[in-house]
């Protein structure tokens, strides 16, 4: 049996925890996947999963992790003859934001970062905060007396924060594998590949990434299928014959495979 | 942001602030945005960065250059170079933010206070690995008002000794000025007098000058334009005259502009080919052996 520890990374709100909560739904189900994997039984420790499970089949939205302690999640597996043991643990976002904010980690985060053979990244496609380009200005006021409280590190460009947190957690100097998982994946034009989507958007971020010496690959990903404040979609979502078809079902879902980053990383890790 | 009532350029409140910031401990103290001089020293001592410095007045734009390239890589790539990594975003992301525009109004830079922590870095990857981390001193105009003044002793900024480029600072916007021209061209003069003494800048190969503010120099009445070019000739042939002949390198700069031909951080390509080809310089006159610097000496490294 192998033990596979993937970090899902990403800033307050960016999907992880509905990707989580998706996941082990689809791996209970016991849905052909592209990443080979079945779940076996359940795990022993499932309170966790079993909560945020129960908010996705209920169309609630995600908005952060539930639990007040890390969200444990150990899924046994097998992938063809081999059992894997997926350890995914559910870091909120806010340690991920008070680490650019304040340097400091969890010790939570810095133990499941040192041990991580692997990166989920995530990054919500309809939240992106973009820099603020120094050539769209539009006037000069005299006398203006810039602060120190004045910088609001929540409001520095999503590309900026999550370098900085990859670059705290040392992960690219690992050479550990990323996978970006840009969420919401709904919301963009459907025409724009994932990859084009990213360098356009974050192109800091894709620099940095590229220079690495591990691997990254890009993935758009839709979690709860749709948009669940509008009602239309979730009159769509609800009206589906099963509770897998959102993320299952090829002619339903708006985004990739959810196991085809794992898959990715299994490989690029392995 | 804006505060109207506040007395016009209290230019000291943001680097006294970052220094406050870097000074106090505990967890939820708001990160330091720079690096110490002893932080950078222990990059120094695990990575041989190459140590950038611009040296020049207060507001002759330093800080302003230095963010834009910032700026330009969150944009893309810039020529064949990318962004690898950084150890200091936050301190990028505070001066850029006092040059982003707050609610419609661009607020101008404060200059950089004298004590604030001062060394901000940058990795970068050009066409072939490996990647170059770059160290940037942000110091307060004043510390280089001071050596020139003879108030400081070169010595005391050991950054002019390991600097591996060390550029002397024209401001586009006083050149073009007939009030402020003949002082800026002076004070030159004298910095780069004390910089190329041979006990200063550690070769005169690592010295150069950028002209910053472009823009406004381009802007300007023909007269003054012409009489800004004079000055920068005339400061290229003092700086060759006192390298033994050499030619320095001349980058013009336009960090942020509201003209269309010259775009954010205009000349950044050209500094980053600079910093490429011409990486490290030994002593002059000296053959230093490849020895890592210890963390806590490499400041004084080649100091007397």
């Amino acid at each position: 049996m192998s033990d596979t520890t993937i970090l899902l990374a990403g800033l307050p709100d960016s999907g992880k925890t509905t990707y989580l909560a998706a996941l082990f739904h689809l791996l209970r189900a016991g849905i052909e996947n592209s990443a080979g994997l079945t779940m076996e039984q359940l795990p022993e420790e499932r309170d966790y999963l079993m909560e945020v499970e129960s908010a996705w089949l209920h169309f609630e939205p995600l908005i952060r992790t539930v639990a007040t302690v890390p969200g444990r999640a150990s899924i046994s597996t097998t992938r063809g003859a081999d059992l894997l043991t997926l350890s995914i643990p559910d870091i909120r976002g806010e340690d991920f934001e008070h680490l650019w904010e304040y340097g400091t980690t969890t010790e939570h985060l810095a133990t499941v970062a040192a041990s991580a053979t692997g990166v989920l990244l995530f990054v919500r496609a309809d939240a992106v905060v973009p820099g603020d380009f120094l050539d769209e200005s539009v006037e000069t006021v005299e006398g203006v007396s810039f602060r120190l409280e004045d910088w609001e590190p929540e409001a520095a460009p999503t590309q900026t924060k999550l370098c900085d947190i990859l670059e705290q957690l040392e992960l690219p100097a690992r050479g550990v594998p990323v996978a970006v998982a840009v969420s919401a994946w709904d919301t963009v034009d459907i025409r724009e590949d994932a990859g084009a989507w990213f360098q356009r958007s974050l192109p800091l971020l894709w620099q940095l990434l590229r220079a690495a010496s591990s691997q990254f690959e890009v993935f758009g990903i839709s979690a709860q299928g749709g948009d669940l404040n509008d009602p239309e979609d979730l009159h769509r979502l609800t009206a589906l014959p099963n509770t897998t078809a959102r993320i299952a079902d090829p002619s339903v879902r708006r985004g990739e495979d959810l196991t085809l980053p794992l898959r990715w990383i299994l490989a690029e890790s392995a | 942001m804006t505060d109207a009532g506040a007395p016009p350029g209290d230019e000291g409140e943001l680097e006294a602030a970052l220094k406050q910031a870097s000074d106090e401990t505990g967890a939820l103290t708001a990160r330091s945005h720079a690096m110490t001089d002893r932080e950078a020293s222990l990059l120094g001592a695990a990575r041989r960065p190459t140590v950038v410095l611009l040296a020049g007045t207060v507001s002759s734009g330093k800080t302003t250059l230095i963010t834009s390239l910032y700026e330009r890589f969150a944009r893309g790539p810039i020529g064949a170079t990318h962004f690898a990594g950084s150890l200091t975003l936050p301190g990028f992301e505070a001066r850029a933010r006092g040059l982003r525009p707050q609610v419609g109004a661009k607020a101008p830079m404060p200059h950089t206070h004298r004590d604030a922590v001062p060394w901000l870095h940058l990795r970068v990857l050009g066409v072939e690995p490996p990647a170059m981390d770059l160290l940037f001193g942000d110091f307060d105009g004043e510390v280089f008002d001071r050596v020139v003044q003879g108030s400081d002793l070169p010595g005391s900024v050991p950054a002019l000794r390991r600097a591996d480029h060390l550029s002397v600072v024209l401001d586009g916007r006083a050149l073009v000025s007939a009030v402020d021209r003949p002082l800026a061209k002076q004070r030159t003069i004298d910095l780069i007098d004390v910089v190329s003494n041979r006990d200063v800048a550690a070769s005169p190969r690592a010295l150069s000058i950028v002209l910053t503010k472009l823009d406004l120099l381009n802007a300007a009445e023909t007269e003054a334009r012409q009489a800004a070019r004079q000055v920068l000739k005339d400061v290229r042939s003092h700086l060759s005259e006192r390298t033994e002949g050499a030619i320095p390198p001349v980058v013009e700069t336009a960090a942020i502009s509201e003209n269309a031909n010259l775009p954010l951080g205009h000349g950044v390509d050209e500094l980053l080919d600079l910093w490429h080809r011409a990486p490290a310089t030994p002593v002059r006159g000296t053959e230093v052996p490849d020895v890592p610097p210890t963390a806590h000496a490499w400041f004084g490294r080649f100091g007397s």
